[in-house]
């Protein structure tokens, strides 16, 4: 990594690290990642429509739900104004009129917002590891774990990477943050709408038929969200849902480059 | 006076212009072309302080964006120490390397203090912690460099944002209405700060609305209107080139001089009433007998005054100042309340 990149990275980190926003977003994530594998792994615990919670990898897959409604937000919530707040206030043309070049600049945002939110998380997760292989009889796998790390990591990279996207277009504050809350919420919690609706139109009919368990699958791949399942999916092998195995991994590779590649590119010709 | 000097860098037949979204049914992604600069020529020699002078929307702080490489021109030819370079792009990166730039009032804000915020603009081009604190001292915010970034006034948001223009060294730095927000003492610090710079070979340009902000700074006025330099020179040549001539005013109070002395002295213009007394802005000056002034009138002061802004692009452009623009009918000799008494009429 070159030396203004670096700098750059660890100067937007520790600015991130220790601001309000971090304070107030910890404990929430805490709660939600480690707390929800405690809970999960209790053997009182009983969920509704009998989903198993036998295997390591079964907790993880449950918990994913509470990592996806909190990292993600708090992904979104750090960086929905990395590039309107500089904006705003003049800053980014400050920074803009600088000889280092704008892909540098725009590299040094991405890495500096996602590590702000993934070590965080990346940290909370090995806790919940800890935490998994303490109260289960049963160890989980290595590769296991690095899928779920992983996924996990780049699932707040994918929202990251909207929030700063939305921001650059974003004029002011108001209008970034509704577009980054907005995007999340879609994909949380608006997505099986949107895939129920293009089903009906295209004629499956929603339900537990094999036709619609392929076509969801498919829909998921074109959310962060779905992918993020998709790619746990993969060290389960009872689930299958219809689809080429090698499809979410070419969505997750797709999902990483492309909003990045537009990211920087646009901050290639952003103005002030 | 200008310098005989280098010249550093020349800007030559250059346009710019934004592109605005403009989006319709076929294509919601279209985006039209709006205003911008045009046909731009400017040579900046080393050491030289060029004002750039022209009313709200004149386009001066889209130049100054695009000379710090901060817009990429649409078309240009440029001569960089020697060195032609008609390719955007590659000018915009040289650009940013040569220049310093100081916006148009940075909202500074945040917890962060005055060195991590220009710690970080220095991260980009590796300065060292010496130089860093080197630059601070030298816009006076030494001291404060703890200081969290909200309890800035305005005035040392100003010193800020010189001090991350200064960081890179510049050979041209260049200031986007730097006065702004600048008590009197300030304001004479930072002319003499910049006075300095010019004597070490810096070329400064200044944009600002208001001439007379820029008076005893600047080595040439570069007048500009509807995205265009008109004219670029010294003030005393361009006045001369606009065929602008400087007036006498003469202010005083009690009576003001009536029609009949005025005409027999050769006088054409009328006296301004004004609240303290009276004001009379004589152009021809051929025929004036200010003795017989003192001996007739109560006379305050009288001074020969530079043509303002005003005039300049009244005879620039051939218009009048109402057409010119609200800023300048407010800055010029045109009572604003006889307008709206007009209009009311």
């Amino acid at each position: 990594m070159s030396s203004p990149l670096k700098n750059l990275v660890f100067a937007k980190i520790n600015e991130q690290m220790f601001s309000v926003r971090m304070y107030l977003t910890i404990p929430v994530l805490a709660l939600c990642i480690v707390g929800s594998v405690w809970g999960l792994t209790d053997a009182n615990t009983v969920l509704p429509a009998d989903i198993p919670l036998e295997t390591p990898m079964d907790i993880l897959f449950v918990s994913s739900l509470f990592v996806l409604l909190s990292a993600t937000l708090a992904g979104v919530i750090i960086s929905y104004d990395g590039v309107s707040r500089d904006r705003a206030s003049g800053v980014l043309e400050v920074k803009l009129s600088q000889p280092c070049p704008r892909r540098i600049q725009a590299i040094a945002m991405l890495l500096g917002y996602w590590l702000s939110i993934g070590i965080p998380v990346a940290i909370l997760n090995i806790i919940s590891y800890v935490i998994l292989a303490s109260r289960m009889d049963e160890s989980p796998a290595m590769m296991d774990l690095i899928s779920h790390f992983i996924a996990t990591e780049l699932v707040v990279l994918w929202y990251v990477q909207f929030s700063l996207l939305a921001s650059s277009f974003a004029k002011d504050q108001s209008s970034s943050i509704s577009i980054g809350i907005g995007m999340w919420f879609t994909f949380t919690m608006l997505w099986l709408l949107v895939t129920s609706v293009i089903a009906g139109i295209s004629g499956i009919e929603v339900g537990a038929s094999e036709a619609w368990i392929r076509f969801e699958a498919i829909m998921d791949l074109f959310s962060p969200n779905g992918v993020y399942h998709h790619l746990l999916e993969a060290r389960m092998p009872q689930i299958d849902r219809g689809i080429n195995p090698f499809l979410p991994f070419l969505a997750s590779i797709i999902w990483t480059l492309l909003p990045a590649f537009i990211f920087f590119n646009r901050f290639e010709r952003l103005n002030p | 006076m200008a310098k005989a000097s280098e010249c550093i860098l020349r800007i030559s037949d250059a346009n710019f212009r934004y592109r605005v979204s403009k989006p319709t049914l076929k294509n919601p992604f279209r985006k039209m072309p709006a205003a911008g600069i045009h046909e731009i020529e400017i040579p900046i020699y080393s050491g030289e302080i060029i004002g750039l002078v022209g009313p709200n929307g004149a386009g001066k702080s889209t130049l100054l964006r695009s000379l710090v490489g901060i817009n990429k021109f649409d078309s240009v030819t440029a001569t960089i120490e020697g060195l032609d370079e008609s390719n955007p792009d590659k000018l915009a990166q040289k650009l940013r390397e040569m220049t310093g730039h100081m916006p148009e009032q940075v909202r500074w804000q945040g917890s962060k203090s005055i060195y991590a915020a220009i710690n970080e603009i220095g991260m980009m081009i590796g300065v060292t912690d010496k130089k860093l604190k080197g630059v601070l001292d030298l816009v006076g915010l030494g001291t404060r460099e703890s200081e969290s970034l909200d309890s800035l006034s305005q005035g040392m948001r100003q010193r800020l944002s010189l001090a991350c223009a200064l960081l890179s060294s510049p050979q041209i730095l260049v200031l986007d209405e730097p006065f702004n927000g600048l008590d009197p003492v300030a304001s004479a610090a930072f002319k003499s700060l910049l006075s300095k710079l010019s004597k070490k070979g810096v070329s400064v340009i200044i944009s600002s609305h208001q001439l007379e902000t820029l008076e005893g700074v600047v080595d040439k006025l570069a007048l500009m209107h509807k995205g265009k330099i008109l004219a670029i020179s010294e003030h005393a040549q361009l006045a001369k080139l606009l065929g602008v001539k400087r007036k006498l005013v003469i202010r005083g109070e009690g009576e003001a001089p009536n029609k009949k002395f005025l005409s027999k002295n050769g006088i054409d213009e009328e006296p301004i009433i004004e609240k303290t007394g009276w004001k009379l802005e004589i152009i021809n000056t051929s025929n004036l007998d200010i003795k017989k002034f003192t001996e007739s009138y109560r006379i305050n002061h009288w001074a020969m005054e530079k043509p303002t802004l005003t005039q300049l692009l009244v005879a620039a452009t051939g218009l009048d100042p109402e057409e010119i623009g609200l800023q300048l009918v407010r800055e010029g000799s045109d009572d604003l309340s006889k307008i709206f008494q007009e209009e009311e009429e």
